[in-house]
């Protein structure tokens, strides 16, 4: 699958833009992030179906921070309170 | 000059450290993206919430060595600086999550993080704070996540490599200051780990295109560059890290040994108690506004000197389970206390371009007025095989005040660290360790607090 990402990636050559970063963000890292977000996209609705259908045998299941839950939808909180 | 060593990177602008005051210059490159962040208000609120230094616009004749153009801001002074590679892991978890609720708040109006680096990000006790002006940049529609590969080396691998493979990530960090490279992590993951969407795309994959992609291919890179990466996907990625980071633990913490000290060790807890009123009488008459506490564990002695005058401290330990006890804490009670991981026999030295980019850790605790050093020296001395005087002088000179325990050879710890080796510590005495102490210091007071003999001495350096 990268092998093709990549190649569609070279061939999408004609609209090049620059960069702005101070940093080098690497070549694979940037070539690769629609398919690395399709992924997360992918797990979200995932993990939101997973939710909804446990949620039908399970309607009082408290919430957990366990890699099964959905992503949290609210847009910020502090970094400490997870600890 | 008065740029900070550790400030050369970015064009953008650079930290200037003018006796105690902090100043940032933004160079008119760096206004082109910061003026128009700081006027569309996005920044006002993460001040507020205390999850961003506040900085003010002062003039320039404020810094004299600024340019002519310069935006000068001013920042307050961080008490502390610390590296990710001395944070427990409970820290550089917590410092990931401030990254990304930044990135996924500003998001929302537009504005983008220029890099993801961990040493952008500053402790007050065990609350993280970010404090580089010059990463935020307006966000251009579908642009690709520049910051992805930095974000993965010194976020996101450190922590997988702690959490999933059980290898704390510090030594590791710190002789990499850069992070860990996806390659590198990728060769060590199980198949296991495979089967998570985070770890498949963000190191299996990326580490299977990196091997595939000649980086000096500028044809590549260009195509590269060329790839967009729409908002909302950029977004997903942002919560899917998020979400996946703040489930992560270290693994096998609760097996180390210190952990458990605080509640099974070899003190009556008559003696602990008798430890906490004479650390108690020293705070509350040296009030020092920084205290190193050395081994610090999972701080119940820095909670008492801060319960009873003074006014931080950072703790320094050697134990991963033991720091993430004292981190949690430090965040649980509020307290201004920092829980840093450091081996006292190989301290952190300066790091980076010229070794000075990074200070090494003597330098940063340098203004300390208090030092707590219990149970200690035997660590020392004898399991790393310090000649005692010489500790007792390299505690000495952290701090003009300060606790001392000494630890007899009869004491049941320093028994058991010397069933399976030869004594050859034939200056590891009572004597050695006073006519070191005293050569040095004024003892100003003494106690026994064990039925083995240990003692607590207060001293002021001459």
């Amino acid at each position: 699958m990268a092998r093709i990402v990549f190649l569609t990636a070279l061939l999408a050559i004609a609209t090049i833009r620059p960069a702005y970063a101070y940093i080098d963000p690497g070549t694979a890292s940037i070539a690769l992030q629609a398919v690395i977000g399709a992924i997360a996209v992918a797990g979200f609705y995932f993990r939101s179906t997973i939710a909804k259908v446990l949620g039908v045998f399970r309607p009082n299941k408290p919430k957990s921070d366990s890699e099964e839950t959905p992503p949290p939808t609210e847009s910020v909180q502090t970094g400490s309170d997870d600890n | 000059m008065t740029i900070d060593p550790g400030s050369y990177r970015d064009p953008s602008g650079h930290v200037h450290i003018v006796g105690e005051r902090v100043f940032r210059t933004v160079t008119p490159h760096g206004q082109t993206e910061y003026k128009p962040v700081r006027d569309s208000g996005a920044l006002e609120g993460l001040i507020e919430r205390g999850l961003l230094i506040a900085a003010t616009e002062v003039t320039n004749t404020d810094l004299p060595s600024a340019g002519r153009d310069d935006l000068v801001l001013e920042h307050p002074k961080i008490p502390i600086i610390s590296y990710p590679y001395e944070w427990p892991f409970a820290a550089l978890k917590a410092a990931a999550l401030l990254h990304l609720d930044i990135q996924l708040e500003l998001l929302e109006q537009s504005v983008a993080l220029s890099d993801a680096s961990a040493f952008n990000i500053q402790f007050i006790g065990g609350k993280p704070l970010f404090i580089d002006y010059l990463s935020f940049r307006r966000y251009r529609e579908d642009e690709p996540w520049l910051a992805h590969r930095q974000f993965c080396q010194q976020f996101l691998n450190p922590l997988v490599l702690q959490a999933k493979l059980g290898v704390p990530f510090h030594a590791w960090f710190r002789g990499q200051p850069d992070g860990i490279e996806i390659g590198e992590l990728a060769s060590l993951l199980k198949l296991r780990h495979k089967f998570s969407p985070v770890l498949f795309s963000h190191v299996v994959l990326l580490a299977r295109m990196q091997g595939r992609v000649d980086e000096s291919d500028v044809a590549a890179a260009q195509a590269a560059s060329s790839c967009g990466l729409k908002r909302s996907r950029f977004r997903a990625i942002l919560e899917q890290l998020r979400h996946f980071i703040a489930g992560l633990s270290p693994a096998g913490v609760s097996h180390t040994t210190w952990g458990r000290y605080a509640t099974d060790n070899t003190y009556e807890s008559a003696e602990a108690s008798a430890k906490h009123a004479f650390v108690e009488r020293f705070a509350a008459d040296a009030l020092p506004d920084l205290l190193i506490d050395l081994g610090c564990n999972t701080g119940d002695y820095s909670q008492t000197a801060l319960a009873h005058g003074a006014q931080r401290v950072v703790g320094l330990d050697g134990d991963h389970g033991a720091l993430d006890g004292a981190f949690a804490r430090a965040t649980a009670e509020g307290l201004d206390f920092l829980p840093l991981y450091q081996d006292l026999a190989n301290p952190t030295p300066g790091l980076g371009w010229n070794a000075r980019e990074r200070q090494g850790l003597g330098e940063r605790l340098a203004a300390a007025d208090g030092v707590l050093a219990l149970a200690v020296i035997h660590h020392l001395a004898i399991a790393r095989n310090v000649p005692l005087e010489e500790v007792v002088a390299s505690i000495v000179s952290m701090a003009p005040k300060g606790v001392i325990e000494f630890v007899p050879k009869d004491d049941p710890t320093v028994v058991t660290m010397l069933a399976l080796r030869e004594d050859v510590f034939a200056s590891y005495s009572r004597e050695t360790f006073m006519a070191a102490l005293e050569n040095r210091a004024e003892i100003v007071a003494h106690e026994t607090v064990s039925s083995s003999g240990r003692e607590l001495f207060c001293f002021s350096r001459r």
